[in-house]
């Protein structure tokens, strides 16, 4: 085994990424001639860093298969920025491939995204009129783009120490601490988030709590039940047992 | 062997042998094409007998005589202008003096009520005062003339007086009907005949008109459903029987399990067995006197084999082996990492051997996990914790219900934790639900059943 191989055990590093499209659809102003006539969005997929530092050397090429119908379908960025810009008039799956530094000795990452050209449909959810963020549903911009990019995080579990070398350099896990218009995932919509999981959290308990407590009045119900019945059932053994002794005598 | 040949070796002695004779079945004359395919088969007959089947038409008797057809006149008697028409008939002979279809002209034999009757019999206490003595009577003729057809009834139904229905006509009709056979029965009564059949049409003369509005309703509602509603219905009828089926096998298997527990001749109450919780209780009981039982024979057999037991501390040895090198990776690097890396010059151990502020870990996203863990790379959203298919709608629906996306908008390690122990918490309340649905169901179908 090269020595490069040797991984730093019982340690995971994580790296948080983004991925997404912004979408812009074409006017009669502003559509360049050398788009066919059908294609009605000019549309970018993206892989990018959300921290502060913009460090994304770890990755050594992103590969986009877009659909099939499009010309060269399998695209290769090998260098920051990783994203592709291309025009069309059908939302689809773009397969993301993220293939990482040959020191890592990792397999490639792979993910969907679902490429969004038209906002999110209000009348589907009413979370008062928000589009909940992360879903990956389109976001209209002011500007009329529309934007569906989703948070995750890439997890180097127990990495070879070169590669955790890479992955060390720089602090690569600092977050903006406010929410930007350009960039929503921040500390500060980790608190928000945090906060009402939290809320369900306590609501779910509070439930789970109600409902032990009808459990275990079910069960004393029952219990009185089966009391009732046995004081009934002894009641009428007496009875019996009385009738039997008058018989007794009877014979006597 | 034939009773003949049995006969034969005792040398019994028999009179005359009955000669079995043969029938000898007229063989049919087939003719024409038949005859040549009979012939092909030859010897061997088949297993299925064939019957020839003509598949052509008849061909014309010539030779029969032609029958007689006669053209003859006739009345028919259910006209009133006497027409007179004629018609063939077949045969000879003589002619029925009735025409055949008059049988089938019926007129209904309804009471006709007079003014007389009117007023002794229906004005005296009539609770519907606001028919008179000739909208009755018209009444009673359109149903004469229409032979009670209803609906034809109510649509040429045209008197000058206020609107009628339907069911308005009916109640009237029925009940002067029934006054009036009610006054016919009672003179009959009187003169000593008692018609049966009478006094069951006068019970069945009873019309309830809101009864039949309501009916008409009803009817309406079930022609007016939309085809969801239908699906929707029909789907509940299979729900509900399923449920049946589910509670008839459930106090099906109660009774048998009852029955089993019952074999030993228990003295004991059995009643307190008949729910869930005295179910459990017997089985845990049960099983621990079993396992105690079978801890007891393992002794027994450590004891009394040698063998057995130097596997069995061998295997203690191994496993023993296996746990110290384990033990040997796990602490020393939680606890002081330059042990592990050989060269403390090395950036790793470096960083490692710096005591990390929380802050700091969080920086670089490191983090140390005890368990062992698939070296690689993954999403985090991959490790998010899924169920099965069925509870994990379930979960979903709750998430909804509470406002939170199925997807945790970020994936980081805080908020996974939380949304892992939200879910965990949201499937302990599905479980402790159906429990509750569980116990109450069984308390029904226990307490209904005694």
């Amino acid at each position: 085994m090269a020595p490069h191989v040797k991984r730093v055990k019982n340690i995971s590093i994580s790296r948080p990424i983004i991925y997404g499209n912004t979408a812009s659809p074409f006017d009669a102003t502003n559509k360049p001639s050398s788009v066919p006539s059908d294609h009605t969005h000019s549309w970018t997929v993206f892989v990018r860093d959300p921290t502060k530092s913009q460090d994304l050397s770890m990755i050594k090429k992103v590969v986009f298969k877009l659909h099939d119908t499009i010309r060269n379908p399998l695209r290769t960025i090998e260098s920051p920025p990783f994203e592709i810009t291309e025009t069309g008039w059908g939302e689809f799956e773009v397969i993301i491939k993220i293939f990482f530094q040959p020191e890592s000795n990792e397999k490639p990452v792979q993910f969907y995204h679902h490429l969004k050209l038209h906002p999110y449909n209000p009348q589907v959810g009413e979370s008062g009129g928000t589009v909940p963020v992360g879903s990956g549903s389109g976001v209209v911009n002011p500007d009329g783009t529309v934007e569906s990019v989703l948070y995750d995080e890439l997890m180097f579990n127990e990495p070879t120490e070169d590669f955790f070398k890479i992955l060390t350099n720089k602090p690569g896990h600092l977050l903006n601490s406010k929410k930007t218009t350009e960039l929503v995932y921040s500390d500060e919509l980790e608190q928000e988030e945090l906060f009402r999981i939290n809320n369900a959290l306590g609501e779910v308990q509070e439930q789970i709590l109600s409902a032990r407590k009808k459990i275990q009045e079910l069960e004393f119900t029952n219990k009185q039940r089966i009391q009732q019945q046995q004081e009934q059932e002894k009641e009428q053994e007496h009875k019996q047992e009385q009738e039997n002794d008058d018989e007794n005598v009877d014979s006597e | 062997m034939s009773s003949h040949d049995i006969l034969d070796v005792f040398n019994v002695q028999r009179s005359e042998p009955p000669k079995k004779k043969k029938k000898i079945e007229p063989k049919k004359q087939l003719s024409g094409i038949n005859r040549e395919l009979y012939q092909l088969l030859g010897e061997n007959t088949p297993a299925l007998h064939l019957k020839p089947t003509s598949k052509f038409r008849k061909r014309l008797d010539t030779n029969s005589k032609a029958a007689a057809w006669r053209w003859v006149k006739f009345k028919n008697n259910s006209r009133d202008d006497g027409l007179q028409l004629s018609h063939w008939m077949k045969g000879i002979g003589p002619s029925p003096e009735k025409y055949q279809f008059e049988q089938y002209n019926q007129k209904l034999k309804l009471p006709d009520p007079d003014d007389v009757t009117y007023e002794r019999l229906i004005k005296e206490n009539d609770e519907e005062n606001d028919w008179t003595c000739e909208e009755t009577k018209y009444l009673f003729k359109m149903c004469k003339l229409y032979d009670l057809r209803w609906i034809i009834i109510n649509d040429r139904y045209n008197y000058q007086g206020p609107a009628r229905s339907l069911e308005d006509l009916k109640q009237r009709f029925y009940s002067v009907c029934q006054k009036i056979l009610i006054d016919e029965n009672k003179i009959l009564k009187e003169a000593g005949i008692l018609d049966e059949n009478k006094t069951k049409l006068i019970d069945a003369l009873n019309f309830d008109k809101s009864k039949e509005i309501d009916r008409k309703k009803y009817l309406e509602r079930l022609l007016g459903r939309s085809p969801a509603e239908i699906a929707e219905e029909e789907s509940l009828v299979i729900e509900a029987r399923r449920f049946e089926q589910a509670a008839q096998k459930m106090l099906a298997e109660r009774a048998a399990l009852l029955h089993l527990l019952d074999s030993p001749a228990s003295t004991a109450n059995i009643s307190q067995y008949s729910n869930s919780q005295g179910l459990a209780q017997l089985y845990n009981s049960l099983m621990f006197t079993d396992k105690s039982k079978k801890r007891k024979q393992e002794q027994d057999t450590a004891v009394t084999s040698s063998a057995g037991m130097a596997t069995d501390s061998k295997k203690l040895n191994k496993k023993q082996q296996q746990q110290q090198p384990q033990q040997s990776q796990q602490q020393p690097e939680i606890i002081s990492p330059q042990q592990t890396t050989p060269q403390p010059e090395n950036p790793v151990a470096q960083l490692l051997s710096k005591k990390l502020t929380a802050q700091e870990e969080a920086a670089y996203g490191l983090s140390y996990h005890a368990e062992r863990l698939q070296p690689g790379v993954h999403l985090r959203s991959s490790k998010i914790a899924s169920y099965k298919p069925s509870v994990q709608t379930k979960v979903n629906s709750t998430l909804n219900e509470l406002g939170i996306p199925n997807r945790p908008a970020m994936i980081s390690k805080k908020i996974v934790e939380r949304f892992d122990i939200l879910t965990d918490a949201i499937t302990t309340l599905l479980e402790t639900k159906k429990q509750i649905d569980s116990i109450e169901t069984e308390q029904n179908l226990v307490w209904n059943s005694q």
